[in-house]
């Protein structure tokens, strides 16, 4: 059985402009020490996916669906119920660490927290513990920095601390929100790299948010994509990138710049993305689409398996028929 | 740290000297004799008294005296009582009235602004948009009514309603504790408004950001979330308002004094400047201004103390 399971979840969010559908019909699994990655553009809704599961989202939002961790249901159940559950079995590091950790607050003592909340440790044992936790992400000279304030450290000593938070309670599940977006080139593959060895350690399934389709490439083990809050190719990580049959995976792909070729002008998809309050009748990236026809505009294209042995799943109507890549970058 | 604290305290003596100097002018030039009564004195009395007070002296050097005397905590002689001393009048013996009384009304009327205002704000910013907002909104309503009534009409409304009609409290006077309910809380109810208002707008704002996120996902419950991670931040625009609170609930003591018949230096001051009493006057001017100065310089140590970016 696997250790989270999605159901068609759905999440909207209700506005002086109406409703606006952020997440459509999302469902997927998450196997035990797995990594999946999430990659779209913003406002494709991976963040608010993975909010959705932890309970977090707005107050104006309104979630449907289910997801499951280890059968336990996680959408719509009370506030008191899901914060047993997270910060404990499923934990969550966020974009900016420069934000999400509390300015007012030592490190200390936030890292502390979720151990004397979940597992009703003493202050001494939650300390030891953060400084074994602040040892394995690589924070040099912990015992004189657990007494600092987050703004003391920098971004990617910040980073690591609420890496190290996330891990205190030993999670099944961490969610990994764009987790290198605010940090500097180097310091984002220090910390990838970090993340994937204390994944190995602690065998947690991992959740691997990006808009960067090269960080999902080296960290995960399988790959979903999102456009307009649904999802419209899933796969193993190297069957993704050997063939890719959904049109914006393959301008995802192009749209990424590559080292070892000769390309020099980045293909970039064109058009915005659709408006979640008004989205199109049919398939949410037929007006940007190379290849929509009159039924990509109709109706909803569902994720079908591509029967290829990999599990790969792909919602467009014209997924079987040629090779996007080639179409594309013709 | 210790350090800014010398060097502010150093500040305040030029700005100390400025509104001596400003509030002597202005007293010594109102209109009008000190002396002047019903009767007319005859004027070999008068011109005794003028110079018993370095009236007759050129203001200058009626400045200079008054100084000297300061520099030496003396505030001088009474022009109305005479032979009192300032210092006697403001600050008796057996802390029985003057400044000790005012500063019992004072500090009591901010705790209980402090508190209210806080425990009105989580109230109101933890209930809005939420299915029991009604209680954001009785709290907002509350708050509009009592910053837009000022305390002439709220002081004797509740002396007619709680004193003379309910007899739950005493009408005036001062001594024991049942005097104080009504003065503290007419005097501080502004005060909660206002401190309501802007915690209550800084903690949802608080209650929105990425940290108080993270909080949440750490699975922390609603009473420690706000305790130990929200209401600190949420703190430091209030803190902020502790120098115009205290200006505030100087200023509004002279009325709530007056109304309930409270012995402290309100009083004084409406007394002494209906009277001209010169020194009286200047002395209470003073002493409220120092209290201003030592309240903002208070906001600030408060300040390095709440956040822990601000270091002197």
């Amino acid at each position: 059985m696997s250790l989270l399971e999605v159901n068609n979840l759905n999440v909207r969010f209700k506005t002086n402009d109406g409703l606006v559908h952020a997440i459509n019909h999302v469902s997927f699994s998450l196997d035990k020490a797995e990594t999946l990655g999430v990659v779209g553009e913003s406002g494709s809704g991976k963040s608010q996916t993975v909010l959705a599961l932890m309970g977090l989202s707005a107050n104006n939002a309104l979630v449907s669906g289910s997801a499951k961790l280890d059968g336990k249901e996680l959408i719509g159940i009370p506030t008191k119920e899901l914060n047993q559950i997270r910060g404990n079995e499923i934990s969550m590091i966020f974009q900016d660490p420069m934000t999400s950790l509390n300015p007012y607050v030592t490190i200390e003592t936030q890292l502390c927290e979720p151990m004397m909340v979940h597992q009703h440790s003493t202050k001494a044992q939650a300390r030891r513990h953060a400084i074994d936790m602040l040892d394995a992400v690589r924070i040099p000279d912990i015992a004189n920095r657990i007494k600092l304030y987050p703004h003391e450290l920098s971004g990617g000593m910040q980073q690591r601390v609420m890496v190290a938070m996330a891990l205190m309670c030993k999670p099944r599940l961490l969610i990994a929100d764009e987790p290198t977006t605010a940090l500097d080139v180097t310091v984002q593959a220090q910390l990838l790299k970090l993340l994937q060895e204390l994944q190995d350690e602690f065998k947690m399934a991992t959740i691997l948010i990006t808009h960067d389709i090269a960080v999902v490439a080296g960290a995960c083990d399988r790959v979903m994509v999102m456009y307009a809050g649904t999802t419209v190719e899933s796969a193993q990580i190297h069957d993704l990138f050997a063939n890719h049959y959904h049109p914006y995976t393959s301008g995802l792909m192009t749209a990424t710049p590559r080292v070892d070729s000769a390309q020099t002008k980045l293909q970039e998809i064109t058009g915005e993305p659709p408006d979640l309050s008004h989205l199109p009748a049919g398939c949410a990236f037929s007006p940007r689409c190379p290849r929509a026809t009159d039924i990509c505009s109709q109706q909803h294209p569902v994720l079908e398996d591509m029967h290829d042995q990999n599990l790969h799943y792909v919602a467009c109507f014209h997924a079987r028929e040629t090779d996007n890549k080639e179409t594309l970058n013709s | 740290m210790f350090s800014y604290i010398l060097r502010r305290l150093g500040g305040v003596i030029p700005t100390l000297f400025a509104v001596v100097l400003i509030s002597f002018l202005m007293v010594h030039m109102t209109p009008g004799d000190p002396f002047a009564t019903e009767r007319a004195l005859p004027p070999e009395v008068l011109k005794q008294l003028h110079h018993q007070y370095h009236l007759d002296l050129p203001l200058w050097q009626q400045f200079l005296y008054y100084l000297d005397d300061l520099i030496h905590g003396n505030l001088g002689y009474s022009l109305k009582y005479q032979g009192q001393s300032i210092n006697h009048l403001v600050f008796p013996t057996g802390s029985q009235g003057g400044f000790w009384v005012s500063v019992q009304l004072g500090t009591f009327s901010i705790i209980i602004a402090g508190i209210g205002g806080i425990i009105l704000d989580i109230f109101s910013a933890l209930t809005k948009d939420t299915l029991a907002d009604f209680i954001d909104h009785v709290i907002s309503v509350f708050c509009m009514l009592v910053i837009s009534t000022p305390i002439v009409v709220t002081a004797p409304l509740s002396v007619l309603v709680f004193a003379v009609f309910l007899h739950w409290f005493p009408a005036g006077g001062w001594g024991t504790l049942s005097d104080l309910v009504l003065p503290v809380i007419i005097l501080s109810l502004p005060y909660i408004a206002v401190i309501t208002q802007i915690a209550r707008s800084s903690l949802i704002e608080i209650m929105g950001s990425p940290f108080i996120r993270t909080a949440k996902a750490k699975g922390l419950s609603m009473p420690r979330l706000v305790w130990r991670h929200a209401l600190k931040p949420a703190m430091m625009p209030v803190v902020s308002l502790l120098g115009p609170t205290v200006a505030g609930i100087l200023t509004g003591s002279v009325v709530i004094e007056r109304v309930f018949t409270i012995p402290g230096i309100g009083i004084q001051m409406v007394q002494g400047a209906t009277n001209r009493d010169y020194n009286l006057v200047l002395a209470l001017v003073i002493i409220y201004s120092l209290l201003v100065i030592v309240f903002n310089l208070l906001v600030d140590i408060i300040y390095a103390f709440l956040d822990p970016k601000i270091r002197y």
